[in-house]
């Protein structure tokens, strides 16, 4: 709520009835308006600086490439070092004054950041490096780290990120890249970690987390031989990571939450439209481990009485009785759509209107796709899509009614 | 804890610094101490969003033929070639995989075994930045040249690491070439 002006409006209304119903004096809504106001102020320059240091960093970045042949090297040179002791200048002032205001750290940290991106491209131009992209940003890499964990700024972080997945996407993805990327990224991950402690409530923090999983769920591909229960596997490790760790904080930020549950939800109802493949009998032990991963899961949340919890640790139970017994697809087929439906239901009888939707959109892409996969006949697909129409009609009165009372 | 904060602050300003000036000495190393070779490129003219405008160079001797101890070789990894003057160019001798004593030699980057078994390599200098207007050029002025060995690269090369120094149209510095 804090700064957040659609709030500050809305609170403007409402604060008026307040006065008329004698709930706070006018002196005390001014004065909460004010607090309010001034925190709206506030995020509009902590976006600001963000985006001015960033637009700052970019031009630089631009004058340099414009290459100015006829500076000498010591020219060149100072051009090169200046925005980076600039940049350190003004750290320096954060640590020795205290600062404590985002707007100042994230502004300094991301000018630092592209400072030192200045800094590596002036040098390289000058003796025509043939660096490639993925020692320009290795170098990048290793003169920000540690500034991370001086400055405490997340937007560095976030762009370290970046340039973690665009090194990684410059390689040949061998042994060693990989052992490369695993090791930054794990030196990324103890920053992380050292945010988790104490931030893991704010914002800046859920989109860290955000860019954590999509880095982990683009980069998996080239650590895997085949797709399917390696995924299966990596989102259901994220599901329990979210459950066990992230538990407390508000559903939109949890990104290992939202992305493992709709990532399971995806893996599920691919295997629903296109059945077994022989790929599954390659990756019998990562199944293995995965299957007793949901298992353990499903007791423990069981024991925990989370109802709402258990319906996604029982997809890769599910998937199971595809591997080991292949020619019972249909089973699997009936047995998926009835959790969906009871998820549906569940979820309609707390009232939790998006949550029953989404799944409700979920098995309608999987019959559609299905349908349209398998070539059945437009009566039937016709016949099915107007009984899906009505259901998800009725789920939806039925959520408003249960609302009502 | 204070004072941690500022001696790590000082630390990692000196730690950036230093990186910075550590690859400078580097290069400037080469650049001051580098035995001279001269290579025909073929260049090109791409551009790095950082960097800016560049002549991507190829040259005209990147295969040698190849030698059945190097089958193994995978595609990115570094292996040695030997390097000699002759009549104002450079050729390739020989190749290596480890690093050779007491000749002149360059690391570069194995690509592939051809089909007449010649050992493909790239070698690791092959951009040369120029002024964005001036890049444009290149590629056009050497598509035009009757003797396309009147351009030369000039490479200064030290214990198998290369810098280019000057890329020459005629002996005279493409830079001022373009400026004139």
């Amino acid at each position: 709520m804090l700064g957040n002006k659609l709030f500050v409006k809305t609170l403007k209304k409402e604060i008026k009835s307040w006065i008329k119903s004698d709930i706070v004096s006018a002196n005390d809504a001014q004065k909460i308006l004010n607090y309010y106001e001034q925190d709206s102020y506030k995020n509009s320059y902590f976006y600001f600086s963000i985006i001015g240091s960033f637009l700052i960093g970019i031009g630089l970045l631009s004058l340099v490439a414009h290459n100015w042949d006829q500076m000498s090297k010591t020219i060149r040179f100072s051009i090169a070092i200046l925005p980076l002791l600039v940049a350190q200048a003004l750290g320096f002032y954060i640590l020795k004054y205290k600062v404590k205001s985002k707007v100042w750290i994230e502004g300094v940290g991301i000018f630092w950041f592209l400072s030192a991106g200045v800094a590596i491209a002036i040098v390289g131009q000058t003796y025509h490096i043939a660096s490639s992209f993925r020692d320009f940003y290795l170098l990048w890499f290793l003169l920000l780290y540690p500034i991370l964990f001086l400055l405490k700024s997340d937007g560095v972080a976030f762009l370290i990120l970046v340039i973690i997945n665009m090194l990684f996407s410059q390689t040949f993805h061998n042994n060693v890249d990989k052992a490369i990327f695993l090791i930054l990224l794990f030196l990324w991950i103890v920053y992380y970690l050292y945010r988790y402690k104490v931030f893991k409530h704010s914002i800046s923090f859920a989109i860290l987390s955000y860019a954590l999983v999509f880095t982990c769920i683009v980069n998996f591909l080239f650590f895997l031989n085949s797709w399917f229960y390696d995924y299966m596997f990596l989102f259901l490790l994220f599901y329990y990571i979210d459950f066990i760790f992230f538990d407390d904080i508000s559903s939109f930020k949890r990104a290992f939450g939202v992305l493992g549950k709709f990532g399971l939800s995806i893996v599920s109802l691919s295997l629903l439209i296109k059945g077994i493949t022989f790929e599954v009998f390659d990756n019998l032990i990562l199944f293995t481990i995965c299957f007793m991963l949901s298992f353990i899961g499903f007791l423990y949340i069981l024991n925990k009485k989370r109802v709402d919890d258990i319906f996604y640790p029982l997809f890769p139970i599910l998937a199971s009785i595809v591997l080991y017994f292949p020619s019972f697809l249909w089973v699997y087929n009936i047995l998926f759509v009835a959790i969906l439906a009871f998820m549906i239901y569940s979820y309609s009888l707390k009232k939790e209107v998006i949550k029953a939707n989404y799944v409700f959109t979920l098995l309608c892409v999987g019959v559609f796709v299905k349908f349209i996969s398998n070539d059945f006949g437009f009566i039937a697909q016709g016949i099915a899509f107007i009984i899906l129409g009505f259901c998800f009609l009725y789920m939806n009165l039925f959520i408003r009614k249960m609302a009502k009372r | 804890m204070k004072k941690v904060l500022f001696i790590s602050f000082f630390i990692i300003v000196l730690y950036q610094l230093s990186m910075l000036g550590f690859r400078v000495y580097k290069y400037e190393n080469i650049l001051k101490n580098g035995k001279v070779f001269y290579f025909l490129p073929i260049p090109i003219d791409p551009r790095d969003i950082f960097q800016g405008r560049y002549q991507s160079l190829s040259f005209k001797r990147e295969k040698i033929k190849s030698k059945i101890s190097l089958k193994n070789l995978k595609y990115g990894d570094f292996i040695y070639v030997q390097i000699q003057k002759h009549n104002n160019e450079t050729i390739i001798k020989d190749v290596f995989k480890s690093k050779p004593s007491n000749i002149d030699f360059l690391r570069v980057k194995f690509i592939r075994f051809d089909k007449d078994g010649y050992l493909v390599f790239k070698f690791l200098f092959n951009r040369f930045y120029m002024n964005e207007y001036k890049a444009k050029k290149v590629e056009l002025l050497y598509n035009k040249l009757a003797k396309k060995d009147k351009i030369l690269a000039k490479v200064r090369v030290l214990d198998g690491e290369a810098i280019i120094e000057d890329i020459s149209i005629d002996s005279i510095s493409i830079n001022d070439f373009l400026d004139d």
